[in-house]
């Protein structure tokens, strides 16, 4: 019997000593394991940099306008700015998907997505604020500012260009308002943005699979952003809530634009996009579609995300060309259905996914052995 | 027979490998308070918390104040420290038994067998004169102090560690981990990335080898504690085996309180020595060794009976509770019905995705519930593969809205479980209404049954 011990622990002791030494001249076999590296540096720099770009990029663009508006208020200087609102809304989708690392909590600041993207905003509070005269932001009414704030104060509540004016004529605390929510978003984006520049080679040096890794983070922001999607740009407003006892059309994402379906579709897009690993650009790369790839079970489940993920798209194709306020008022089933949709296919995303590729969706213990 | 065993049990034996035992496992379980405290998991655990799973039996348990749990974890640090210097032994490890069992009991979905572990041996202790020697009791008091006790205070904590190696060992012998080397195909390619030998965790023979060796280990390891020639070796192994396991797997302290327990196999020469060791180390008087021999106390004839009586019973209990899954009909890898409790550990990867629907009566309109609003991460994980926390969380629901003014009379779910990297399946009807189940021994006959 020692003997035996003797022999499995050499065993032990060789695969350990072959290991070190093969190591070197030998590195990973490219037709079998999944580099998790690749995944990590395509998202990084074919992704997530190009969407805060993009994303400052557009900002500029409505934060001139703004400007511009300012100085001359007319219906033009108006329109361009809600125009140029759109396109960044739009670019917004795609950096909202990375709530982590530069854009992550910060001692009382809360998440990027949350300082500047969290809607239905309250026009109440904005208005209350304006009649202060209070740009200072020093509250924890993080719906009385940021992106959909603008919004609000660019398109109105079913209001004419005429009228939004009107409400803009002498109203120096009005645009002061604007403005400080539009520094306060540019700001907040701009951190975040120059941070990934230093941020990005440790991203994609942090190659485990444990909870704190850049794949667990992105993955675990990866859901949640889907989770966003059905829960709160259509769960909540199709009243899908246990307890709400109506639909809640006016607490769709952009309300007063009416530009929540064309976002809900950019949002859905964004998911498609991380999933297979294509870039902003069109480009195709490595994402964990590729990842399922390798692993144990994946190729079925590849299959059957897929076809989830057409049935979703069909729903999304067939909803009317209105806004999703309209569409819910209107035509309930259309979107009601998308909504369905999204639900079959969470546990794609969800447990199938991070179990095949076994990574870290909790901080605590397992069970050991 | 019971006069052989009687003769066996009571036969006196060097105290050193209890005191060393005792000492370890005050350090491991200081270690591991103190861990759970800077990693700040009593907040986490204890403190922001809305929905406490219950234990089957201890749903009278309640969870305390912050203030409460906060003292009770310095309280379980401190009687860590008196089971280290065997200090109010008594009191220290009663303390710590109650304690302890008593965190493990507000939240189910934090059972690991290890802790389970923890909670039988700091029982155990309780029983045994483990502060006879080398503590703070036995130099205070010396009319207490003992160089040599019956074999069974000793006995008992070798033969609980031979369960547990080999339940582990038999719950692995199963055509998932043996002939298809699931979960390790998922687990060890997840970890390509680990020094000198993660290469070759993505090689499908590396995931059999790890089965099969993992499965001999554990099936085996016992007796080869057990018997003096292998003795060192067989430890060697434990040692490599929990730190490769402790490092390529979340598994937290459960390595340290594995290849810290197993020395209590070594000779009592060698506890001896580690005693000798630390008293030069230490050279406080209270560490000091005796110079009289004194011999065990020996028990009435009729306590010596007891004893025997109890640790047949102990032991009949431990090596039949585990077994208790054969009573069952199905898979219970997928029901889970007799799975805890029955050293199945890193068995096997199961997740799933649960998603409730309240229905109100009133304004008849069935809602979704977005778990987030009432579980943190780890707490929804566990919850959505497992029925009968399945089952609990829908009575939560019930309440949690009930208390909103909604009449609910219905809750369901839908709830799709993937089991070792099979494409996920209902793991019961979604219609039932699961206020309608409650929960008990009985074989869970509402779940689907698993088809491969």
């Amino acid at each position: 019997m020692g003997m035996k011990n003797k022999a499995v622990l050499s065993l032990i002791v060789g695969l350990l000593f072959i290991g070190s030494c093969k190591e070197k001249d030998k590195g990973m076999d490219a037709s079998l394991a999944f580099d998790r590296g690749a995944l990590l540096s395509n998202l990084a720099s074919g992704m997530i940099m190009p969407a805060y770009d993009s994303c400052v990029f557009y900002f500029a663009s409505l934060a001139q306008s703004i400007q511009q508006f300012r100085a001359e208020p007319t219906v033009l200087h108006l329109q361009v700015a809600q125009q140029n609102w759109k396109q960044f809304a739009r670019s917004w989708q795609y950096a909202a998907a990375f709530n982590f690392g530069p854009a992550a909590e910060k001692g009382i600041k809360k998440t990027l997505a949350e300082e500047v993207g969290s809607f239905p905003v309250s026009s109440t509070k904005i208005e209350s604020f304006i009649m202060a005269n209070d740009t200072s932001f020093a509250n924890f009414d993080r719906d009385s500012r940021g992106i959909f704030a603008v919004e609000y104060l660019l398109f109105g509540e079913n209001e004419s260009a005429n009228e939004i004016l009107a409400k803009y004529a002498n109203q120096a605390p009005r645009f002061l308002y604007l403005l400080a929510c539009a520094n306060h978003i540019g700001l907040n984006l701009k951190l975040v943005q120059t941070e990934w520049k230093t941020y990005q080679a440790s991203f994609v040096s942090s190659v485990g699979t444990d909870i704190g890794s850049s794949t667990s983070l992105l993955y675990n922001e990866f859901l949640k952003y889907y989770e966003g999607l059905k829960n709160f740009k259509f769960g909540i407003p199709l009243g899908k809530r246990p307890g709400q006892t109506t639909v809640l059309p006016k607490s769709v994402e952009a309300y007063y634009s009416g530009y929540s379906t064309q976002l809900a579709r950019e949002h859905w897009r964004c998911v498609q996009l991380i999933w297979e690993g294509t870039n902003l650009n069109g480009k195709s790369g490595v994402g964990f579609k590729a990842y399922l790839d390798k692993v144990e079970g994946g190729k079925a489940l590849i299959d059957l995300t897929l076809a989830q993920v057409k049935a979703t798209q069909n729903k999304l194709d067939s909803l009317p060309a209105s806004s999703l306020s309209t569409a819910i008022s209107n035509d309930f089933n259309r979107v009601d259905e998308v909504h369905t949709e999204l639900l079959k296919l969470t546990r794609f995303y969800k447990s199938d996914l991070s179990s095949l590729i076994g990574i870290a969706v909790t901080y605590s213990s397992g069970d050991g052995d | 027979m019971f006069n052989r065993l009687k003769t066996h049990f009571f036969s006196p034996q060097s105290i050193a490998p209890l005191v060393v035992f005792r000492i370890l496992f005050g350090l491991a379980t200081l270690i591991s308070t103190t861990r759970f405290l800077v990693l700040d998991w009593v907040d986490l655990h204890f403190v922001d918390t809305q929905v406490q799973f219950k234990y089957f039996g201890f749903e009278w348990v309640q969870l305390a104040p912050p203030v409460i749990m906060y003292a009770i974890h310095y309280l379980l640090i401190l009687a860590s420290l008196g089971i280290v210097f065997g200090a109010f032994y008594r009191i220290s490890i009663t303390l710590f038994f109650v304690l302890f069992t008593y965190c493990e009991l507000i939240d189910i979905t934090y059972y690991l067998n290890h802790y389970y572990f923890v909670s039988i041996v700091a029982f155990m202790l309780i029983w045994v004169p483990a502060n006879a020697y080398f503590s703070y009791d036995s130099f205070n008091n010396k009319k207490w102090v003992r160089t040599q006790i019956p074999a069974w205070n000793i006995y008992i904590f070798k033969w609980q560690l031979c369960l547990v190696y080999f339940f582990a060992g038999l719950a692995k012998i199963n055509e998932t981990w043996l002939l298809e080397a699931l979960p390790l195909k998922i687990w060890l390619p997840a970890n390509s990335h680990f020094p000198f030998i993660g290469w070759l965790f993505q090689y499908p023979i590396t995931a059999y080898i790890f089965s099969w060796t993992g499965m001999l280990f554990d099936l085996c390891i016992g007796f080869f504690l057990f018997y003096a020639p292998t003795r060192f070796y067989a430890w060697l192994l434990v040692i490599i085996f929990h730190a490769l396991t402790g490092a390529l797997f979340q598994i937290g302290v459960f390595p340290l309180v594995m290849v810290v327990s197993t020395l209590i196999f070594f000779s009592a020469a060698f506890h001896q020595k580690i005693l000798h060791f630390l008293s030069r180390l230490f050279p406080y008087p209270f560490l000091s060794e005796p110079s009289t021999i004194r011999n065990p106390n020996y028990p009435s004839a009729g306590r010596q009976n007891l004893v025997i009586m109890v640790c047949i019973l102990w032991f009949s209990f431990h090596v039949l509770f585990p077994l208790r899954y054969v009573l069952y009909p199905g898979n219970f890898y997928w029901t889970e019905e007799a799975y805890r409790f029955g050293w199945r550990v890193m068995l096997m990867e199961k997740a799933g995705t649960a998603t409730f629907y309240v229905y109100d009566k009133n304004t008849q309109r069935e809602g979704v519930v977005d778990n987030t609003t009432f579980l943190n991460s780890h707490q929804e994980k566990q919850m959505a593969m497992q029925p009968d926390l399945i089952l609990q969380y829908a009575q939560f629901l019930k309440k949690h809205y009930q208390e909103q003014g909604l009449a609910v009379e219905k809750v369901r779910a839908e709830v799709y479980v993937t089991l070792n990297a099979k494409p996920s399946k209902l793991l019961f009807n979604e219609h039932l209404n699961l206020l309608a189940i409650s929960d008990s021994w009985a074989p869970k006959y509402w779940l689907n049954r698993f088809e491969e």
